[in-house]
Order: structure tokens, then sequence, then C-alpha cells
């Protein structure tokens, strides 16, 4: 699985949070700001510089950024592509 | 950098601020890519044309990406600005000629320094012979821009134009003092540059403005006797008051345009333009003057020729 239109996404930290701007071809002036948390960001980071990825890509990165376990990072992992696919963040 | 704690901007304001930002650099990605276009058009006809303001503006911020254009203002030396020239171009009361290029308003001019005082124009081309062009920094390939030198000067002149006239603008402002922040220039040369062109009085003026109201760290600027001191901080908070009211982002920027508005404008503005640069001020309004009486006479001047 990819980030939909992942070259034109940039993450951005404002503030304390950090935020995703996606803006739709079919209408003009209108945009999606997502907001994620830390560890989301920390992902999605990962996720926009590569072609495609897939959730024990992503379990890897959470145990290697944050040492979590790796039962726990897999499900986490997959709730957040669950999440991201649901926001149609994902192809 | 961060907010102190308990001083943070909702969260609903940091998504619009973050939707502004990501419109602003995509407006600016395709003003980069139009303009790449247009130069290289004009290139492969053989033309050399100079990128003024806009682009070469937005070189001088830490994101270039961040500060906006409108349109893309080119020059061309008077034996190419014939070529140059489309069909359907339009001639504008200040000699440069306008037109449409993918939805963006392009501007030729056969001069850089918006300077109408007779004597000061002779000495605005010998400046620019003086100096040769740069190039425009962080573009993807070369661009012909201005040297710093002829930067700022264009810079403080076009200030200066508008605030003849309306509409002057933070953003006009604030390039104006990044260029002057810069180390890149003689400012000795700069100062003789300005006295040459009657401007030293708006720089002094200008100068001011950004030193106690943008927070410009004041070194560069001349020290002046508490007299004219206190006479050019009244001036820079007028002048600060319009810069409120007009421009970019001002109070009053949605005011309506036209010949006859700007016109009027010119003039309703005299008595605090003579006071920044008689000279200019009075030149200005003779040339706006000229323009409208040559608009309004009934031999019209037609362009009929194709790049």
């Amino acid at each position: 699985m990819k980030i939909r239109d992942r070259k034109n996404l940039k993450l951005r930290k404002m503030g304390r949070n950090y935020m995703i701007v996606s803006t739709s071809s079919s209408t003009v002036n209108m945009a999606d700001v997502f907001t994620l948390n830390e560890s989301a960001a920390y992902l999605m980071e990962r996720c926009l510089e590569r072609e495609d990825f897939d959730a024990e890509m992503l379990a890897s990165w959470l145990v290697e950024g944050y040492g979590i376990d790796s039962g726990l990072a897999l499900r986490d992992a997959e709730a957040a592509i669950a999440e991201w696919k649901s926001l149609g963040l994902i192809l | 950098m961060a907010m102190e704690e308990g001083l943070e901007l909702p969260e609903t304001v940091l998504a619009r601020l973050a939707a502004e930002v990501d419109a602003c650099e995509r407006r600016y990605a395709r003003m980069q890519k139009l303009t790449l276009e247009l130069l290289a058009f004009y290139g492969s006809r053989g033309l050399h044309p100079v990128l003024l303001k806009g682009l070469d503006s937005a070189a001088l911020y830490d994101t270039p990406s961040l500060r906006e254009s409108g349109d893309i203002d080119l020059y061309f030396s008077e034996n190419e600005l014939f070529a140059a020239i489309p069909k359907e171009a339009v001639h504008n009361a200040d000699n440069s000629w306008s037109y449409v290029f993918r939805g963006v308003e392009v501007e030729l001019h056969d001069h850089i320094l918006d300077i109408e005082r007779p004597s000061a124009r002779r000495e605005a081309q010998r400046i620019a012979s003086e100096s040769p062009s740069g190039s425009v920094e962080g573009l993807p390939a070369e661009v012909r821009g201005l040297s710093p030198r002829m930067r700022i000067l264009l810079l403080s002149s076009h200030l200066l134009k508008h605030v003849l006239g309306r509409g002057i603008g933070l953003r006009q402002v604030c390039d104006y003092a990044l260029a002057r922040a810069a180390c890149d220039y003689d400012r000795r040369i700069f100062e003789a540059d300005c006295r040459a062109l009657g401007l030293s009085r708006w720089v002094a003026v200008l100068d001011n403005l950004c030193v106690r109201h943008l927070g410009l760290d004041g070194n560069f600027s001349a020290s002046y006797a508490e007299r004219e001191r206190r006479r050019l901080d009244t001036l820079s908070d007028r002048l600060l008051r319009r810069l409120l009211d007009e421009g970019n982002f001002g109070r009053e920027s949605g005011r309506s345009k036209g010949a006859l508005n700007t016109f009027m404008a010119f003039l309703s503005n005299m008595g605090f333009s003579l006071k920044l640069a008689p000279g200019e001020a009075f030149y200005t309004v003779l040339s706006l003057a000229k323009g409208r009486l040559k608009k309004s006479s009934p031999s019209v001047k037609t362009q009929n020729r194709s790049l």
C-alpha cells in the first residue's frame, strides 16, 4: 500500500501538533487537514519517504523508535493503517 | 521556537494556518514553473529578459515558497522589447506592456527603476549600465535577475511609487527590509545612488519604519540629529498608518482600481508625497496626467505584431 498523492503531501509541525494538508483536485480552494499525534507523525514521515509499505514495516519502526513489544507494535500499526484508509490517505 | 504553555493557538486555527501555508507553497511552485517556462520561451527566441521582483524578491527570504507573487515582471533592453511583446499585449500608462500567460499576468518593462524625474532618470540609466545583472538564487534553472545594487534601488523606488499612489503593502516593505539588511551591496554606493535619484529622504523614512515598526536592526541606517529624527518618526508613523490601511493585508485592500481612481489617489496623496520625494511626486503626477490625456485622445496605438 502507499500514501495517496504522496509527492504532494507534506508533514508539518504546527506548534505542538503535526498536520498534513490534502487538497482535492476536484474542488478548488478546498483542503482536508489531518492532525496526527507524535507517534502517527513518526510513522507518516517514514511512509512519505517510501513508494510503498505494510503493517510489518510500520511495526518495526515503532519497535525501533519507541522500544515497545513487537506484538503491541503490530496492533498499533494495523490500527493506524485502518484509520488512514478510512480517511482516504492510503491507496 | 514555540509559544509559551497556555498561549498555543487552538487546533482549528492551526489547521487553517496549515492549509493556508500549503496553498501558498503550491502557488509558489506553480509561479516558479510558469516563470521558468516563460523565460525558456523567450530564451529560445534569442531574447534575454531580466526577472524583476516576484521570485527575485522571494529569494531574499529563508523560505521563498512562502512569499507570494501575483504576477511576472520582466525587463527587456531597448533593442529586445519590441520582439518580446505578443500581439494581445496591452500598453500601459507607465509604458509597460501586459498580457496573460497561462492565467498569470505578465508585465514587460523597458526600464528597471520606477523613476519619473527627468534628471534622475538619466542617473538611473547610468546606474543600470554600471550594474550588470545578477542571477536569482535557489531556482532549478539559471535565471537572470538584478544585481544587489539594482535590486535594492528597485525595491525602494517601487515602494515609493506605491506610496505616491496607493496600495503600499507589508509584503513590499518586507522585501525592502530584507534587501536592506543583506550585506551584498555597498552601502556607501547605495547612499550616493539615493542622492543621485532624489530618494534620500524617502529611504530615510523607509529605514525608520523598518527599524521602529518591523524590528529591523538599525545598524545599517544613518544616524540623524534629534530634530530630523523626530521628523522621520512622524513621517514613518504616517506611513505605517497607510500600510495598515492599504495594500496586501490592509483594512481597505479591496478598493476599486481603474486609471481615474489611480490618478485621483496620486493627487490626494500629494501633501504627504511632497514631504517624501518632492521631485518624484511632481513628475509622477505629471506623467500620469500625460498618460491619461494620451489615452483619451482619438488616435489609438495599436499593436499588430507576433512573436
